[in-house]
């Protein structure tokens, strides 16, 4: 079993065709209680992502904001780069404690694929975009196709994800991330809403929300949908959005809350999360 | 599991370089307690809730139970028994023993560890210690004792690099 550490997209990847190593970033879900195993028997190695520069920044393009994979929770509350992102440095924020923090990827988040991940969910009110290398090159994807259910991903063997890209129009625009969850402390989510909104004088011009927690992946509405998101929203229109996503989900029942508590919560977030980016 | 295989791997623990023969997949607090025999890093639950493991790496501090080994390579770690010998910390370890933050003191290596980092930029999570600490779980105290000693460490100019 050997530990290996490429310093390139490109070293990465061809290590992953010729050593069927396991792609590992901050650890936080893979070892947990313990050190974990190769997915599979031949799988002997490790292939750490954390040394590969192009995963441990951000960087601005023509489309928006392309954050590497490796980014940690902590770089994204912390640093200057991603204020243009409230709701995701607010999900940062949440994610277990300042160690984990400290460890914990987007990338990582993004491919765990737990229904309760927190950075997923403003990722998919943004529309973020997946990029992914393989040995047949690149491609992207939408984060919404890429996470299928939950734990499965649309990502290939040999293939490992580059960087999460958020559309231009998502900067800047007024934003929230809500959480609820029974201790505060180091805990899972229950629920959890996240919202982008263009707001000007008290109106939405266009907004996205997602919904996290609720169903076996965070899910969002159809752009058509989302237009009943536009203008002042009254209280019954605000009821109505509250509804729709409530509808839309499909909780379970665990020992942290039953599926009808989990849906009703969906509907109250969704209020919050707008009374909140109009300033009531 | 293929766990007999092993890889030489540099080390920078508490300031000296280490060669380490064994699983990279091993955890970093094994490697400290067993491999180093640095036993100030505690171990309590090796889920990454209790903090009581928790080092730093690179100034910044990680549950070590869920750091591989392989992955500590090339970063400059940190234990309890490090920070000991540092200045800067003793007023922290006096404000600790006046305000009684240590009761059973499993958990106050992590304990300490994070206070100490926090306090180099107490800026942090809105200047809320408490939030720090999050990862930090102590069953005695309450923590109150530990957020008054922080406090009395702060002010006599422990932080301040
Ligand atoms: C105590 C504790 C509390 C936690 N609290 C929260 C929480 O509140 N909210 C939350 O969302 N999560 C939480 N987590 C889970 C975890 O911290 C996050 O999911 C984290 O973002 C995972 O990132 P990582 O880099 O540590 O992943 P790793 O453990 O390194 O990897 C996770 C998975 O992703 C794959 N992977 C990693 N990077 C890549 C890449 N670039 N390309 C392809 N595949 C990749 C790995 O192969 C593996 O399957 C918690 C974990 C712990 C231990
Ligand atoms: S032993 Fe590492 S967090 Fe509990
Ligand atoms: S002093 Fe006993 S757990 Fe903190």
């Amino acid at each position: 079993m050997a530990w290996i550490q490429p310093r390139s997209v490109a070293e990465a990847v061809e290590l992953l065709q010729q050593r069927r190593a396991r792609v590992v970033c901050g650890g936080t879900d893979l070892f947990v209680g313990g050190p974990a195993r190769p997915l599979a028997p031949e799988q002997e190695d490790w292939l750490d992502v954390r040394r590969i520069p192009e995963l441990c920044g951000a960087r601005r393009t023509e489309e928006g904001l392309e954050i590497g994979a490796a980014v940690t929770a902590a770089q994204l509350w912390e640093e200057e780069t991603y204020r243009a992102l409230p709701a995701l440095q607010q999900a940062a924020k949440i994610v277990g404690g300042w160690q984990i923090q400290n460890r914990a990827s987007l990338g990582g988040n993004v491919a765990n694929a737990s229904p309760a991940a927190d950075m997923v969910v403003p990722l998919m009110a943004y529309r973020a975009k997946v990029r992914l290398a393989g040995a047949s090159g690149e491609r992207r994807m939408a984060l919404q196709d890429f996470i299928r259910g939950p734990r499965m991903t649309a990502l290939q063997e040999g293939e490992l994800i580059v960087s999460l890209i958020v559309p231009e129009r998502m900067l800047g625009t007024a934003q929230v991330f809500l959480r609820h969850d029974q201790r505060a402390a180091t805990d899972i989510s229950i629920v959890s809403v996240a919202l982008a909104a263009a707001v000007a004088g008290g109106e939405i011009a266009w907004a996205s929300a997602a919904v996290g927690a609720a169903a076996a992946r965070a899910y969002t509405l159809s752009e058509e949908e989302e237009q009943l998101w536009r203008g002042r929203l009254d209280a019954k229109a605000m009821a109505r959005l509250g509804a729709l996503y409530a509808a839309r989900s499909a909780p379970i029942t665990d020992v942290r809350a039953g599926e009808d508590y989990r849906r009703s919560l969906v509907d109250t977030y969704i209020q919050r999360a707008a009374r909140t980016v109009l300033g009531q | 599991m293929n766990s007999a295989q092993q890889q030489a791997m540099t080390l920078t623990i508490n300031g000296r370089e280490t060669v380490w023969d064994g699983d990279p997949s091993a955890s970093l607090a094994d490697v400290l307690r067993e491999g180093q025999g640095l036993t100030g890093t505690k171990i309590g639950c090796r889920t990454g809730e209790c903090g009581a493991c928790t080092v730093l790496m690179d100034g910044r501090p990680v549950v070590s139970c869920l750091v591989p080994a392989g992955s500590a390579q090339g970063e400059r770690i940190e234990t309890i028994e490090g920070l000991a010998e540092r200045a800067d910390y003793q007023a922290l370890v006096q404000a600790m023993l006046e305000h009684g933050g240590v009761q059973c003191g499993f958990c106050t290596p992590g304990v300490m560890v994070t206070t100490y980092a926090w306090m180099q930029q107490p800026e942090r999570f809105d200047g809320d210690l408490g939030a720090a600490l999050k990862n930090n779980l102590c069953r005695c105290t309450g923590y109150l004792g530990i957020l008054r000693a922080a406090e009395q460490a702060l002010a006599a100019g422990g932080g301040a690099r």
